[in-house]
């Protein structure tokens, strides 16, 4: 593994607890492993000059060519921003957990706010919702680079709690999200996974790309307890006294069947899926949204 | 349920611990917070029951196991009980403990005897554990020869008289009582075969048909007793048809040293006060490895009749005489070694003479003890028939040579009529009678010389002209019913052999004649015949007949001839006693040859009162001279605080005047015990008039229980073959009595163990109780 990524693992991670510090580190950890990358540039790519003329933008003037030839030109770049970014993050009580460095809620915090950083950094625009069984902040869809304060802060100030009722949550970003983007779903899905799929579903219809970042922690996906345990639901009422042994074959059955349903369904709705272990290193997460972003300026 | 260890039943309640634990665990859930609750409770849904059976199961598994551990230390019998839940049988155990005197043999500190009674102990120990257990305990020295002949009647009577437990219930208490009883058996000195015991035990085998029948013989098996006995198989065969188990448990020590008396006698001698006596000591090696410097103390015992005036044990104690110590250089092993010593009393009566050994692995056989009846005087009776008294002078010389010197013999010469005047009471003081040249005999006399022989006397004619040869043939033949052993033909003279060196008389191999036989004595080559009686040439002795020629001419005509008559012997010698028919009075081999003549005739009257321990004592007495109180005194380290035994005599048959007082009763193995002891019994009996008298009796122990060979294993089961037995050794039954009663239950709880853990293991894994490595606790 590249030095570049040791600090992007959630281990590191943990240790920098300023949300927009974090975020920023792992996006410029990650592409200073990544500048060799095809994905780099594409959107920022100088492509030719031409002539100023009146009401163009002195920031775009190329003053080294006018101190050299003393003749006004600005820079045309190949693509400017036209990617809208909306990051959902799921606040619910179920992504309070975590065994890890990081529990469900801050994994995915963190891929939310790094992610943010680097779409404006690719001076694309994003917003971002938290939802647990309603939409509980919304910060609006900017290009600018300091909106990932706005960003940050929609996040840092989340603390998990309620239910989830992901169908409601969705339709309703469907209807706050007019315009076509990239709807960037952060979330552990656990709850009802056929109104998710119906809200995926309705999303997709209204034209939006969809990136399912499925957060799961690695006791949820591998549930290697041993001795005698209580399970309180954390957004239920419901509780197991049992030896987690005796029930890990039939738990993880269980968890299979509803994973693979879901991949299914996403992959049948076009929708971008990945399935993300609060253990995984962060840059994972980004590669992913990149080749998704490779994807949809290709498309 | 049966333990061996009942305060450790108490551990049962750690069975509980499992269960314990479970509801401790169940109250120290880890509580965790869980996000996907639906997939656990689908899980729990579908599971729940399987889940429920396997930990319902686990838990009563581990219960299980931990009941198995604490049974198994608790020395858990589930045999029995287990039968005995189903009705099963009664477990009786006979026991047959050899208790011959070769048991008390020691090695490290231990004896053979010793070994076996820790496992009686063991095996009543066990028995009073369990449920439904008989207990019955035989000593080989107990078991009646009687039991050979009984019936299953009388068997189990018997073994009601006999044996130490018979049938006995064995409760909680047994243990106690068999150590109590344990504490009287002791090894007897007493050499006695298995096969009495296990007659009595094959009497009582079928009477507990309805038991399982556990027989242990415990025993050193040692050769001579075990080898190559048809008895001892025979009894087996029987007994193994009829019972489930027999054990033989080997006790026998490892000794490897035993050195035994196996004889002690008197030579066969004048036996008279006042003249030494040879006595021959007898030692033989049962060892492994040579004996040397053997050293044996000899003491003579001697019995003034003045000291006895009471019935008290002091009266009895005699003057001990010790002579020089013994010492035998080697003694191979297998070896017999037989040494004379000399001993000499002053006065007669009944004198002891005993030789111990020094102390080794075996001491019963180390000592020996011998009475000897001494005479006052040999009264011998001289008939001399010559006219000139010519032989007698030369008897008397041999008897009586000397003032100074003591033959013992007193010669009595009595003119021929004596003995037709005389009565057969009044020749019963004679030892012996010498008839010398005797012309006939009055018919009177006959009788009283046919009676005075009938009754043990000795009688010797010698021959001479004056002999009427048809009276002797017609009245002392009388065809072999007589008291000459051989009929004469007359008068011979005895041509000289050719070869001057050749000797005139031919001698065989007998007591009077060996003295020359084994030695190059020259003396008895120089006696010279002249003249003889010639036997009758048709004379063969008939086959009931006893006559048989002791000595014969050189040409092969009999010289002396021997019969026995009655308890008496009869030597005839075929030439004159004196110088007329030849020269033997006048060679110094004549002296050697009478005093051996007169020895031989009178040693049936002299025969040693052997006896072993155990036999019992019967004192006959005239009911007319002697009162009914006797006292019997057996041996004793201190002689002076002798045990004492008061019998009443009694009279057998009413019309006889004789009674008799008993000291152990004939046949009956019960009162064996009575004169079990080796050692010197006196008796002591009073007369009528006041005045008391003594008798006493050696008893010794049977020296060929002191060879302790032991018999091979493998000799011994091909002995036994077809016969089943189990052979157990020491270690068997000292080291784990408990395991081998319960051997094969405590395998199979070992095995139900095994199971079980296996069990446990296997269904643990299946409920994923095992933990995975890096799982999360």
């Amino acid at each position: 593994m590249p030095d570049s990524k040791r600090f992007l693992h959630p281990e590191a991670i943990r240790r920098i607890t300023r949300l927009d510090l974090r975020a920023r580190h792992i996006v410029e950890g990650f592409l200073s492993g990544m500048h060799r990358s095809p994905y780099f540039g594409q959107s920022v790519e100088f492509l030719q000059h031409r002539e100023y003329v009146p009401g163009d933008d002195l920031r775009h003037v190329d003053w080294k060519v006018w101190a050299r030839q003393d003749r006004l030109v600005v820079k045309q770049f190949e693509e400017d921003t036209n990617l809208r970014c909306t990051m959902v993050v799921d606040v619910s009580h179920s992504m309070q957990y975590g065994n890890g460095p990081l529990n469900k809620f801050e994994y995915a915090a963190t891929i939310a706010a790094s992610l943010s950083y680097l779409v404006l950094q690719q001076q694309d625009a994003v917003g971002c919702i938290t939802f647990d069984e309603k939409i509980r902040m919304r910060v609006p869809i900017r290009s600018k680079r300091n909106h990932i304060h706005s960003v940050i802060d929609s996040l840092d100030t989340q603390s998990p709690s309620d239910k989830t009722d992901m169908y409601a949550v969705l339709r309703e970003v469907a209807e706050t999200v007019p315009r076509r983007g990239m709807i960037m779903l952060i979330s552990d899905l656990l709850g009802d996974t056929e109104g998710t799929i119906k809200g995926l579903k309705l999303l997709r219809q209204r034209g939006h790309d969809i990136l399912v970042f499925h957060v799961l922690d690695d006791d949820e996906l591998d549930f290697e307890f041993n001795g005698a345990m209580r399970f309180d639901g954390l957004e239920s009422d419901d509780f197991l006294n049992c030896n987690p042994r005796a029930l890990r074959e039939g738990y993880l059955a269980a968890l299979n069947e509803f994973l693979t349903d879901v991949r299914r369904q996403c992959a049948s709705n076009v929708v971008d899926y990945a399935l993300i272990r609060t253990s995984d290193p962060l840059d994972a997460v980004l590669a992913k949204y990149l080749s998704r972003r490779l994807g949809h300026h290709r498309s | 349920m049966n333990f061996t260890f009942q305060a450790l039943t108490w551990g049962f309640l750690i069975a509980l611990a499992p269960l314990l634990i479970h509801l401790i665990n169940m109250m120290r859930h880890r509580r965790v917070e869980w996000a996907a609750m639906d997939f656990l409770l689908a899980s729990y849904k579908k599971h729940r029951r399987w889940v429920w059976l396997k930990q319902l199961l686990l838990l009563l598994l581990r219960m299980f196991i931990v009941a198995i551990i604490v049974a198994m230390l608790a020395q858990w019998d589930p045999a029995s009980s287990w039968l005995n839940r189903f009705g099963g049988r009664e477990t009786h155990h006979f026991i047959l403990l050899d208790d011959s005197y070769s048991m008390s043999e020691t090695a490290s500190g231990q004896s053979a005897f010793d070994t076996a009674s820790k496992i009686i102990d063991r095996i009543g120990l066990r028995a009073s554990q369990l449920n439904n257990q008989r207990f019955t305990l035989i000593r080989f020295s107990r078991a009646d020869i009687n039991s050979v002949t009984a019936t299953a009647e009388t068997a189990e009577q018997l073994a009601q008289q006999l044996a130490d437990f018979s049938g006995a219930y064995v409760d909680t208490n047994f243990s106690t009582q068999l150590s109590d009883r344990q504490e009287e058996i002791q090894v007897t000195q007493l050499a006695t075969s298995p096969v009495a015991a296990l007659e009595m035990l094959h009497h009582l085998l079928p009477l507990n048909s309805d038991q399982h029948r556990n027989v242990y013989v415990i025993s050193d098996f040692r050769k001579n007793e075990w080898g190559d006995t048809p008895q001892v198989q025979e009894a087996l065969s029987v007994i193994s048809g009829e019972s489930e188990e027999i054990h033989f448990v080997d006790c026998a020590t490892a000794a490897e040293n035993n050195l035994a008396i196996i004889g002690l006698s008197p030579a066969d001698d004048t036996r008279v006060a006042g003249v030494p006596l040879f006595m021959h000591l007898q030692v033989h090696n049962y060892g492994k490895q040579v004996a040397t410097k053997v050293q044996v103390q000899i003491r003579s015992i001697f019995h003034a009749r003045s000291q006895l005036d009471s019935n008290e044990p002091a009266s009895l104690v005699g003057q001990i005489d010790e002579l020089p110590l013994l010492v035998i250089d080697a003694i191979e092993p297998g070896e017999t070694v037989t040494k004379r010593v000399q001993v000499f009393f002053p006065e007669g009566g009944q004198h002891v003479v005993d030789a111990q050994l020094p102390e080794d692995s075996l001491l019963a056989d180390n000592r020996r003890w011998a009475v000897l009846d001494f005479a006052d005087g040999d009264h011998v009776l001289l008939i001399d028939g010559s006219p000139g008294k010519r032989n007698e002078y030369f008897l008397t010389s041999v008897f009586r040579p000397s003032q100074l010197t003591n033959t013992g013999i007193i010669p009595d010469v009595q003119p021929v009529e004596f003995l037709r005047d005389t009565t057969p009471d009044a020749l019963g003081k004679y030892s012996a009678i010498y008839m010398m040249d005797v012309a006939r005999l009055d018919a009177d006399a006959i009788a009283n010389l046919e009676q005075y022989v009938k009754s043990g006397g000795g009688l010797a004619i010698f021959a001479g002209d004056q002999m009427d040869i048809q009276f002797y043939n017609d009245q002392l033949y009388k065809e072999g019913q007589g008291l000459l052993p051989v009929r004469l033909a007359g008068p011979a003279l005895l041509v000289p052999p050719l070869d001057e060196t050749t000797p005139h008389l031919d001698i065989q191999d007998h007591p009077i004649f060996d003295f020359f036989l084994n030695e190059r004595n020259p003396l008895i080559r120089r006696v010279k015949i002249d003249q003889y009686i010639q036997a009758d040439p048709q004379w063969i002795p008939a086959d009931d007949s006893t006559a048989r020629v002791i000595c014969r001419l050189h040409n092969q005509q009999p010289f002396a001839v021997e019969q026995t008559f009655g308890q008496g012997r009869v030597v005839s010698f075929l030439s004159t006693l004196s110088a007329d028919w030849n020269n033997w009075s006048q060679d110094p081999s004549f002296v050697v040859v009478t005093l051996k003549l007169h020895a031989h005739l009178t040693s049936n009257q002299r025969l040693l009162d052997q006896r072993q321990v155990g036999s019992p004592l019967r004192i006959p007495l005239d009911i007319s001279q002697f009162r009914k109180d006797v006292v019997f005194l057996p041996p004793s380290d201190d002689p002076t605080t002798r045990p004492i035994e008061q019998v009443q005599a009694t009279q057998l048959d009413p019309q006889s005047p004789i009674m008799t007082a008993d000291l152990g009763q004939p046949d009956q193995s019960s009162q064996r015990d009575k004169t079990g002891t080796s050692g010197i019994y006196d008796v002591i009996y009073q007369r009528t008039d006041g005045n008391f008298e003594a008798q006493r009796f050696a008893l010794n122990v049977e020296s060929h229980e002191g060879d302790t060979t032991i018999i091979n294993r493998q000799t011994l089961i091909a002995n036994l073959n077809p016969i089943r037995i189990e052979l157990n050794d020491l270690d068997d039954f000292l080291g784990s009595a408990i395991q081998q009663a319960g051997g094969t239950a405590s395998f199979w709880i070992m095995l139900l163990l095994l199971a079980g853990l296996l069990g446990e293991q296997f269904l643990a894994y299946l409920i994923s109780y095992h933990p995975v490595v890096g799982s999360k606790s």
